[in-house]
């Protein structure tokens, strides 16, 4: 702090220890003007602009050399959206003090930016025109400019306010509240546009108790009010309900109640309906996947059992030709009787070996070499067996072994075919021993194949007397 | 209510850039001590005129 009278730096005492001038009273002055300038900071802090605005102010007319305070007065007016009252406080500022001085360096940071400084420029002249035409009532225009200052510079509290001014004379309340939200969102306190704020709720009032019209009627007017610069509407009459209290676990109760008859009335038949189709088109798709199944079932079934069948007819035919009485094995015995033939053997056991082998295969189901074979051996054996076995044939006839007799005479017709004598014996024999079909069977070869003999009428007259037997 | 006109009253043009300048050097900057400074000038000005001069002369004597 210096003298004001020499300049020179005052100490603590109460004058200037250069021209002995008593500075008690100017201390106190500087002071005082610091104190409203701390003052006017905690206020801006708070964005009390309007309050901080009037401390800075104060503080300025005590001390204008106060350059801290007006660089802070100098930055609310920019906050305000006062940019040239800001420019202004600036260069006073600069003027008193050139060195060590934010004022220069918040001119400069608006010279830097141009395009802003236009648009500050063009809010702050829009906005005379705006207010001059209200002045002449041209309302409507003056309403246009407005909102396209609002619009362009958004911190211009001044335009805000007489945007809603203009709001409220045309009695749209909503807006012009909404215009003096956003304004007191940047200055908190700003008294115009809190009484105006207040004018809008007042008026908000009157208008619902008009509208009520009835003394018993419910207050339904929505209760405003302002928190952290928002303005918040509650309805009237809407009360947030208490935790645990009987009446919300009631209405909860009430809410379940009712949501679980809407599903049962009007979505579970609906669902139950949907459903149900569903599992009838599956039912009926199953149903005819099953049918197939079963016609393919019923195909393969029926190859199976052709396949089974071939199998048991091929096991047959396989049956024939293996085992001990298989072709086969009559193939291998006919091998045996040639080799034992022609290496010398017992003649009647080649017989034998032969009469086993027509006793149980056709010689006309053999193949040609082995019937050739056959018939070879047969002929060959025969000249030595034939009238043997006839012999013994009739031996046993004799003593009425006539189960004896009736292979022997078979074989001796084997052995020779034209001993058709035997071959009556063999039936004969079969006759007696009760076997009349064998019998039958060798009268009717008889009877078919030698006509004409004597055989052959005994054959028929045994013939006669069988059936008649039978008939 | 609101009575526009009366409002309308409250609203003062905005300073525009153009008119800085006239504003700065039109401003009234007195504050409280060049008040102070000016009234004990004044004050120290009326306590030399109040004293009577004294005639330092050669041979004036009281």
């Amino acid at each position: 702090m210096r003298c004001f009278n020499c300049g020179a730096e005052l100490s603590e005492v109460s004058f200037c220890t250069n021209c002995k001038s008593d500075v008690s009273l100017y201390k106190k002055i500087v002071y005082m003007s610091n104190r409203l300038y701390n003052d006017g900071l905690e206020r801006a802090r708070v964005r009390d602009l309007s309050g901080a605005v009037k401390s800075l102010r104060q503080s300025l007319k005590l001390n204008k050399e106060n350059t801290d305070a007006r660089n802070l007065l100098g930055l609310i007016y920019f906050e305000m959206g006062e940019t040239a009252q800001a420019l202004g406080e600036w260069v006073i500022s600069a003027n008193f003090r050139e060195t060590e001085n934010m004022a220069g360096e918040y001119i400069g940071m608006i010279q830097e930016n141009q395009a802003e400084f236009d648009v500050f420029k063009k809010s702050a002249r829009d906005f005379n025109r705006a207010l001059e035409m209200c002045r002449q009532g041209n309302k409507d225009l003056a309403m246009i400019s407005l909102k396209k200052i609002v619009k362009s510079n958004s911190r211009y509290i001044k335009a805000s306010q007489l945007l809603a001014l203009l709001y409220m004379d045309k009695n749209q309340y909503d807006e012009a509240e909404r215009e003096l939200s956003h304004a007191l969102s940047i200055d908190k306190t700003n008294t115009l546009s809190l009484k105006y704020m207040q004018k809008i709720h007042e008026n908000a009032e009157a208008a619902e108790n008009d509208a009520r019209g009835g003394f018993f009627r419910k207050d339904e007017t929505p209760i405003r009010k302002i928190v952290d610069n928002e303005l918040i509407i509650q309805p009237a009459n809407v009360h947030e309900p208490r935790n645990g209290s009987f009446g919300t676990i009631f209405n909860i109760l009430i809410g379940l109640i009712l949501g679980l008859a809407v599903m049962y009335f009007l979505v579970l038949p609906a669902r139950v309906t949907s459903v149900r189709e569903e599992t009838r088109a599956d039912i009926e798709e199953l149903q005819s996947n099953l049918d197939k199944r079963n016609a393919d079932y019923d195909a393969l079934q029926h190859d199976l059992d052709e396949v089974n069948a071939e199998r048991l007819r091929l096991l047959d035919s396989l049956d024939g030709y293996v085992g001990e009485s298989g072709t086969l094995a009559d193939i291998d015995k006919l091998i045996d009787a040639a080799n034992l033939y022609i290496t010398g053997g017992d003649v009647a056991l080649v017989g034998e070996d032969l009469w086993e082998i027509y006793a149980s295969l056709d010689p006309e189901e053999m193949s040609d070499s082995c019937r050739a074979l056959f018939e070879s051996l047969r002929s060959s054996v025969s000249p030595y067996l034939a009238d043997i076995t006839s012999g013994y044939a009739y031996g046993s006839y004799n003593i009425s072994d006539y189960e004896k007799s009736a292979v022997l005479f078979e074989k001796a017709f084997f052995y020779n075919n034209e001993n058709n004598e035997a071959l009556y014996f063999a039936a004969v024999s079969y006759q007696n021993i009760g076997d009349n079909d064998k019998a039958k069977e060798i009268y009717q070869y008889i009877v078919e194949n030698y006509p004409g003999t004597y055989i052959e009428s005994m054959s028929s007259q045994a013939l006669e007397q069988l059936n008649g037997v039978n008939g | 209510m609101i009575d526009f006109e009366e409002e309308l009253k409250k609203f003062y043009p905005s300073l525009e850039v153009e008119e800085l300048e006239e504003a700065v050097n039109g401003a009234d900057l007195t504050d409280a001590v060049d008040i102070y400074v000016r009234m004990g000038k004044e004050a120290a000005a009326a306590q030399a005129a109040a004293q009577p001069v004294r005639d330092m002369r050669p041979g004036r004597r009281y």
